[in-house]
């Protein structure tokens, strides 16, 4: 089976964890996500039953990763 | 209160700022596709791209700064899954950084509270058109609810189709608006009219076959007026029903001109008024999410982190409204019909009802002469033949070309009386009803408007009326919509007795078809969003 794991420091990691972890939690086909933090560390297990539902799984969490990112630049660290 | 709200249900990216006192800002990114349909993943990225730059630019326009927010919202549902989890994760992390309440809204209901707090609109029926959505929706009883809708395919997405079709580029809906001004010929195309609800994959499929054969315009001209039409009817049907005068359009097809006069027609007739939102906030937009968040923050709706999982299926009437509707004040004691007026006349000795289909100037005279003759022909045959099969209908006397003269059933109107039943006697009632509508189907007919209101209880006896939608030789299909109708509408007109509901299935699975009622599910599955 297919496994990824992201690994995601930032001085923001409780929010994007928090952020995240909700959807991860819901079943979805093909695949088993968990979301843990780690002091500034956000870590993102990704198992799958192919490689396609894996790069699926993979370019959504960069996309929400990045996206939090963006946002939390936007709005500053206040 | 300021509330910031982040749209992502399907095209459009939009981010909104608003308080008490009005819009401050309304910024939006479409995605547009190189080629064909949209791409829910594809849409989803573009969204993560662009929302912190236009959460940046709202922010501007508004000239305020991030510490001013009082409360983040996001468009829960319904949508499409990978849009609605990137609005929602942004607007997670906002309401996690800026330490601020977080609020899921129903993108529909975000249409008609923005368009009841831009318009001036009170308590209206909504005509929600757009790519995805076709909905007619009102509020009653504490909530917003679904009277009608398309079966099958949004208008909007029709429109797109037949623009692709033709080689015309996403968006195609604008175009075809300026194409069919130039249309001179009326092409006859498939009218599907159920009840309030409504189908277009016949007049699409029947418009397709049309191309290259007749003149573009000419096609572009005759899909609008009979789509339009059809729309326009649904959302007569919903006034009378309801009995109210005020008319909302939203969604982007509520830009058409041509739909908004056919409309506007309509509600002159009718001594009803129609509001229309904005452009900018017709379209789905941030704002309309934003303001809905805000009344709900306003009204005390807490929500915590866990129950901001997006909703693919938001239905409309899951939600519960804390705050009050006002009902319109001119609320008719008897509405007008929606397609024909009743008189009460004597005629040869007897109390008898005028059914007169009168001329609706909303429609091509072409058009409107075609619906009249054909449904009060094809009516009065149908009366007459299921009376020869046992079911109770009025005795018809004369039939012209708009009007059929019948028997006047002394009897109360079911829709009237029901809720003041008591739990037997609505038990009783509905166990009648069901019966009535298994021999109907099993007669190889269905009824198209099969509601309480159409049902006159009279000795214990119940008459059927109003048959103007009425099928002979009718499919699965149209013999569940009858079901999926008399469900929908049950449950917005007799919220008191919806514990019975289950009572009328049990009964019409012993009396009636299994196969409409796995149709009905199937209806059901595919209506909601797609």
């Amino acid at each position: 089976m297919p496994r990824a794991i992201i690994e995601y420091t930032t001085n923001d990691a409780e929010s994007v964890y928090k952020a995240l972890k909700i959807e991860a939690e819901r079943e979805i086909p093909r695949t088993r996500i968990n979301v843990r933090v780690e002091e500034k560390t956000v870590k993102i297990e990704i198992d799958a039953t192919d490689s396609h539902a894996l790069r699926a799984a993979i370019n959504s969490y960069m996309r929400w990763l990045s996206l939090g990112e963006e946002i939390i630049k936007v709005i500053g660290n206040g | 209160m300021i509330v910031l709200g982040i749209e992502g249900t399907a095209h459009t990216a939009g981010i909104g700022i608003v308080s008490e006192d009005g819009v401050l800002a309304n910024v939006m990114d479409m995605y547009r596709p190189a080629e064909g349909g949209i791409h829910p993943r594809e849409a989803a990225n573009h969204h993560a791209l662009v929302y912190p730059s236009l959460i940046k630019k709202a922010l501007e326009v508004a000239g305020i700064g991030p510490e001013e927010i009082d409360g983040i919202a996001f468009s829960q549902g319904p949508g499409l899954g990978p849009c609605l989890r990137t609005a929602a994760t942004a607007a997670r992390v906002l309401s996690l950084k800026l330490n601020k309440p977080i609020v899921g809204v129903n993108h529909c209901i975000a249409h008609l509270e923005i368009g009841r707090f831009t318009t001036g609109a009170e308590d209206p029926v909504m005509l929600y058109v757009s790519g995805g959505n076709t909905q007619i929706i009102s509020y009653a009883a504490g909530r917003y609810r679904v009277f009608g809708e398309t079966l099958d395919i949004g208008i909007g997405n029709m429109l797109d189709k037949l623009a692709r079709e033709m080689g015309i580029p996403f968006p195609g809906g604008p175009k075809i608006e300026k194409l069919a001004q130039m249309g001179e010929k009326y092409i006859p195309l498939p009218y599907s009219v159920k009840g309030m609800d409504i189908a277009f994959s016949g007049l699409l499929t029947a418009a397709i076959t049309k191309i290259g054969k007749e003149r573009k315009e000419d096609i572009a001209y005759s899909v609008q007026e009979t789509a339009f039409s059809m729309l326009t009817e649904i959302t007569e049907r919903a006034l009378t029903h309801l009995k109210k005068d005020e008319i909302l359009l939203a969604g982007g097809v509520a830009r058409n001109k041509r739909l908004r006069e056919m409309v506007s027609i309509m509600a002159e007739e009718r001594e009803a008024r129609m509001y229309v939102p904005p452009d900018d906030l017709c379209i789905d937009n941030g704002a309309m999410i934003a303001y809905l968040g805000l009344l709900f923050l306003k009204n005390g709706v807490k929500m915590r982190l866990e129950d901001t999982l997006v909703i693919q299926k938001f239905r409309t009437d899951a939600v519960e409204i804390p705050w009050e509707v006002k009902k319109h004040h001119r609320v008719y004691e008897h509405a007008p019909g929606a397609e024909a007026v009743i008189e009460h006349a004597g005629f040869l000795n007897r109390q008898v009802v005028k059914k007169i289909r009168i001329e609706k100037k909303y429609r091509t005279e072409e058009l409107d002469m075609f619906l009249r003759k054909t449904r009060t022909r094809k009516e009065a045959r149908i009366i007459h033949e299921l009376k020869m099969k046992g079911i109770r209908t009025p005795i018809i006397y004369d039939i012209s070309m708009d009007t059929i003269v019948m028997e006047k059933i002394e009897g109360k109107v079911i829709s009237e009386i029901f809720n003041s039943f008591s739990k037997s006697e609505a038990e009783k009632i509905i166990r009648k009803i069901a019966n009535i509508l298994a021999k109907l189907h099993n007669a190889g007919y269905s009824h198209g408007d099969f509601t309480t209101g159409n049902m006159i209880l009279k000795d214990g006896a119940i008459v059927l009326i109003d048959f103007g939608m009425a099928e002979k030789n009718a499919d699965t299909e149209n013999k569940a919509v009858d079901l999926v109708m008399f469900e929908e509408t049950f449950r917005a007109a007799h919220y008191p007795h919806l514990d019975i509901l289950p009572v009328f299935f049990e009964e019409y699975r012993k009396a009636g078809d299994p196969r409409v009622l796995a149709q009905m599910d199937e209806i059901k599955g595919r209506r909601r969003y797609v």
